[in-house]
């Protein structure tokens, strides 16, 4: 894909609405297209893999592992949803999920290096990153948050 | 009773306000675990003509000895004839319920509660958001839709249950897609058999894109649940006064006597269950209420 219609894609994406043009083109000239077939292991927890991810179509699943239990699921990225955001928080490091394409996925691919490296250079787009990879991480709090509740257990009946 | 029962909701269709028709389950449905569909048939030949309802509105099923419980009909409300309640057993009444069989009576009276607001929402875009068994009282305003899909711009149902064995109607999503109607769904969890979404339905809304100026919202599911559809669908900026939600509390008279379901200035078997959002924001968040 040409990084004009990468900068196109991303802008597509709810995240990156307020993103402006000279940004998105920053943005675009670290990103390339990634395709999985179904049930393809993009990376898996622990790994240091340097990329973050955008999800164009299809559905991954992030994964973790429970030893004596198996692979559980614990939330999937389908269309305009970010995952692999790890990649770009250099605490954290290390991805905290595998993540398993569920069907075929099309997805932006953005180094996370060189995304760190940008943000470092443009404190502008740095702002704007950083927001909305604060925005995901906050969303996946309270996502997991809503999952801890348990909200469909039964309460006290009529 | 006196003469303010013969007013608005208070004379249902199936007579006395207060006083249970007699209906004969004709067939149990099961959907999930602990949760079940009835249709019922009026025995009185006439009762079952005069019976109308309105999506969003709840029945009182009784059972002698046992009580009564408000449960949403689920059915469609073109077709009164086939008058269904999806039950989950919760406490004495749904349990009790939950014995039955094809061919045994229950008391209904009813039906009670204002609406969804479908004649308000003609022209929106509509996202239905169902979390369990709020897909229940919900799935009249589908039907609705199905049978004016014109009415309406574009209809998203965002619908999800703790694991995939308790999602509901999964057998009907497909009609409802062939009416153009995207229907996501999503669950808590799930194991590596799951080729689904999993999270909770209020991420859903962060791949749609609302038009605020002509988007409608109803929800129903877990109040914790809705506090959030709600909070995701004031960030898209949609108005409070679209934002409609079916509340739930304990209802005994149903007729706005006893106060048992008041919520606010409401009470929610005559003022609810279905409200908007702007009406309800005072209490919505408050513990206890």
């Amino acid at each position: 894909m040409e990084p004009r219609s990468l900068a196109e894609v991303l802008r597509s994406a709810q995240l990156f609405w307020g993103l402006e043009p000279q940004h998105l083109e920053k943005l675009a000239a670290i990103a390339s297209e990634v395709t999985w077939t179904e049930g393809q292991v993009i990376f898996r927890e622990g790994e240091a893999d340097d990329r973050l991810y955008l999800v164009v179509e299809g559905l991954v699943a992030l994964e973790m592992y429970i030893p004596n239990r198996g692979r559980a699921t614990i939330l999937t990225a389908g269309p305009h949803e970010v995952f692999g955001w790890s990649a770009a928080v250099p605490v954290v490091g290390k991805k905290t999920a595998s993540a398993r394409s569920l069907q075929r996925t099309r997805a932006i691919a953005i180094d996370a290096g060189a995304l760190c490296a940008a943000c470092e250079q443009d404190h502008h787009l740095g702002y704007y990153v950083y927001r909305t990879l604060a925005d995901v991480i906050a969303s996946r709090l309270t996502a997991t948050r809503l999952q801890l509740l348990d909200v469909y257990a039964v309460g006290k009946g009529e | 009773m006196n003469s303010t029962l013969a007013k608005g909701h208070w004379s249902p269709a199936t007579g006395h306000p207060m006083v249970p028709q007699p209906a004969v389950i004709t067939h149990v449905q099961p959907e999930a675990h602990g949760v079940m569909t009835y249709t019922l048939g009026f025995r009185d030949p006439a009762v079952g003509e005069a019976y109308r309802f309105h999506p969003g509105q709840f029945n009182m099923l009784y059972l002698p000895g046992i009580g009564e419980a408000a449960i949403s009909i689920s059915s469609d409300p073109a077709e009164p004839a086939a008058l269904r309640h999806t039950v989950r057993i919760a406490g004495n009444v749904t349990q009790a319920i939950s014995r039955m069989e094809a061919g045994g009576v229950i008391g209904v009276r009813g039906p009670y509660g204002n609406s969804w607001p479908v004649d308000r929402a003609v022209g929106n875009d509509l996202i239905i958001v169902a979390g369990g068994i709020g897909l229940a009282p919900l799935r009249p305003v589908i039907y609705h839709v199905l049978r004016h899909r014109a009415d309406y711009g574009k209809v998203t149902i965002l619908n999800g249950a703790r694991l995939p064995a308790d999602l509901l109607y999964p057998q009907e999503y497909d009609d409802w897609r062939s009416h153009d109607i995207e229907v996501v769904v999503t669950v808590d969890r799930a194991d590596e058999t799951w080729k689904g979404r999993v999270g909770v339905v209020p991420i859903l809304f962060y791949a749609l894109r609302p038009d605020p100026k002509r988007t409608t919202v109803f929800t129903c599911g877990p109040e914790i649940m809705m506090h959030f559809v709600v909070y995701e669908a004031l960030a898209r900026r949609v108005p409070k006064d679209r934002i409609y939600l079916s509340l739930e509390r304990n209802m005994k008279c149903a007729v706005a006597f006893c106060g048992r379901c008041q919520y606010g200035p409401t009470f929610l078997c005559k003022d609810g269950p279905v409200l908007s959002y702007d009406r309800i924001e005072p209490f919505f968040t408050v513990e206890e209420f």
